[in-house]
């Protein structure tokens, strides 16, 4: 498969259909493949693909530097399509700027990509299957267990915005966070300003966020950040429908507005 | 001198139920941090080190430096925050010991930051040689090995037999000690002799290296590329001591705030004219290489790196600090810079 791969990129990297190959190679960590930008033909014994490849490479499309290089090709799982179909919806990807070689994991794909090539590998985000568990025990619980259970955990964080700089979805270029005049978000690292971080981050990301799951792997203090952000996935769900990252031509249903639309909601 | 296993635990249990501030190396799920004890049973010293160091008891991630408050005939009150308790820290590895060593310089060079010497004064350090290492972990390519006594106050190394070996090495190490010298036998035992990880760079090379080549040469922009610039191998960095001062507050009181910062975000050096002269992930990179194994070096005459690791661990996309100073003291970079 890995044969397959490398093939396909190097014959769009010789055909100068792509100029740079967004892929993985092998790092310094063992559990995790470390993305590769690739430029030239003859780096092609690099390229891998198998369980440690999890990062989300649909960041590496918006960065500058790796923009500069010309058209991109991507190496694309489940995730990193849905990702990719986001960006496409939310206008910061054209579709024909980018290469994309889906990776055949057994799940239903999102359509947009060039060729598929099928790995064996089941690697998308094997950690994400028990959030819903958890969020059904903790609604079971009173507001203030609640409250308990969410101070604990964010009082953990140390704002190093790993959440915000791995999330595919997280793309502004300047951030609420880093807006000081006024500063609307707390900076300090303590439980007030950390609360307003986390839960502000979660909602920008309601209808956007795509349920990959790299905040949380990223977090160096292991805060169940995905717990908000499957909480609130799940409700747009429920209310609208509605799982971004699938048709980048229906419209994100808290960007669009209606005036059929239900007011029940406003007292 | 000697201690055995039981011994350590009531030696450390004493200081608890003394009421004395006691913290160690403890795992939570899939994060450990140096955490303050309520027994010795909570402390895990089968880790090789925990994911957050020991840095935030001496350079605290947010702490007050001054709060103010209006008084009702419009006068402003300034007052100064309280001093800090000290705390003994348990289980501190040889590594990060000499972090504390390696700050000091900082903290005491252009102006004396009484926020950390005071920690620095009072805290006391009980470090506990290594046995083992990961892949990550590199002390040995800058100069301290599992045996280095440097940074601590009381040094314990495990011996053939399960036991720990003892060295005192302060004098608020020895005032500690004296206080419990029950437990401590006179006698010795062989200590395990580990030789740490094997030896990956050379630092000098790299150092001129630096020297020579800034952020002109293509290596930085291709090198860094997979670098996403969060925070997370800076503030895990034992060594790394950026902070931000803010003010938090509203129309009746509020705080001057110290937190950390990091080279690593975009906006750390934005000008206020809006012009960023680190303008790149590369560039911000590059910085922090630079400053540990060149600017800081220039300064104070040793690197401002422990070999910890802790960058490589847990960096979210294997943006290997280990892999840019092997790939700088390769060769094959001398051919580059024709």
């Amino acid at each position: 498969m890995i044969d397959k791969l490398r093939q396909r990129v190097k014959e769009l990297l010789e055909s100068k259909a792509i100029s740079v190959f967004i892929g993985y190679e092998k790092g310094d960590n063992p559990q995790l493949a470390r993305p590769i930008m690739i430029t030239s033909p003859d780096e092609m014994d690099k390229l891998i693909y198998d369980d440690t490849c999890i990062v989300m490479l649909s960041k590496y499309l918006l960065k500058p530097e790796v923009k500069a290089l010309g058209r991109r090709g991507i190496v694309a799982s489940y995730s990193n399509l849905r990702a990719i179909t986001g960006l496409i919806q939310e206008h910061q990807i054209t579709r024909e700027e980018v290469y994309i070689i889906a990776i055949s994991t057994g799940e239903r794909l999102p359509e947009y990509y060039d060729e598929v090539i099928d790995t064996g590998c089941k690697t998308d985000n094997p950690r994400l299957t028990t959030q819903d568990e958890t969020i059904a025990k903790l609604l079971k619980k009173s507001p203030a267990e609640r409250w308990d259970f969410w101070r604990k955990e964010l009082e953990k964080c140390i704002k190093c915005y790993a959440c915000r700089q791995i999330c595919p979805l997280c793309y502004c270029n300047r951030c609420i966070a880093d807006k000081n005049q006024p500063q609307w978000i707390l900076t300090s690292p303590h439980l007030k300003g950390n609360f307003a971080w986390n839960v502000i981050r979660a909602y920008h990301l309601a209808g956007r966020c795509i349920d990959c799951g790299e905040c949380e792997r990223a977090c160096p203090v292991n805060i169940p950040l995905m717990l908000l952000n499957k909480m609130l996935y799940n409700n747009i769900k429920t209310n609208f429908g509605y799982e971004v990252g699938f048709n980048p031509n229906v419209p994100p249903p808290l960007a669009t507005y209606h005036p059929e639309d239900k007011e029940n909601f406003i007292i | 001198m000697l201690i055995t296993l039981n011994n350590l635990k009531t030696f450390i249990e004493t200081f608890i139920k003394d009421g004395r501030s006691v913290v160690g190396p403890v795992k939570e799920d899939n994060y450990s941090l140096y955490k303050p004890l309520k027994s010795f049973d909570e402390v895990n010293l089968s880790l090789i080190y925990p994911t957050k160091s020991t840095k935030e008891y001496f350079f605290a991630d947010n702490e007050s430096i001054l709060t103010y408050s209006w008084t009702e005939k419009n006068k402003i009150n300034i007052t100064d925050p309280k001093d800090p308790e000290g705390v003994v820290i348990f289980g501190v590895r040889p590594c990060e010991a000499v972090s504390y060593p390696i700050m000091d310089k900082v903290f005491t060079w252009d102006y004396n930051d009484e926020f950390y010497l005071k920690r620095r004064e009072k805290n006391i350090i009980i470090s506990v040689a290594c046995e083992k290492c990961d892949e990550f972990c590199f002390c040995t390519s800058v100069g301290i090995t599992p045996q280095t006594t440097e940074g601590s106050d009381i040094f314990l190394q495990k011996t053939l037999e399960g036991n720990y070996s003892v060295q005192v090495l302060t004098e608020k190490g020895k005032t500690l000690l004296t206080s419990l010298s029950s437990f401590i036998e006179d006698r010795d035992e062989k200590p395990i002799d580990y030789k740490g990880p094997d030896k990956k760079f050379d630092i000098t090379q790299i150092r001129s290296w630096l020297e020579s080549h800034w952020d002109e040469h293509p290596i930085w922009a291709k090198i860094t590329l997979p670098c996403i610039g969060c925070g997370v191998c800076t503030y895990l960095c034992p060594t790394c001591h950026c902070f931000d001062i803010v003010d938090e507050g509203n129309l009746k009181d509020g705080c001057r705030c110290k937190n950390w910062d990091a080279c690593q975000f975009a906006m750390f050096t934005v000008h206020a004219s809006g012009h960023n002269p680190r303008d790149t992930q590369s560039k911000r990179f590059r910085q922090r290489v630079a400053h540990k194994f060149d600017y800081y070096p220039d300064k104070f005459g040793r690197t401002l790196c422990v070999g910890c690791g802790r960058c490589i661990r847990h960096c979210p996309t294997d943006m290997s600090l280990l892999n840019v100073l092997i790939t700088i003291d390769k060769p094959i970079i001398k051919l580059l810079n024709r």
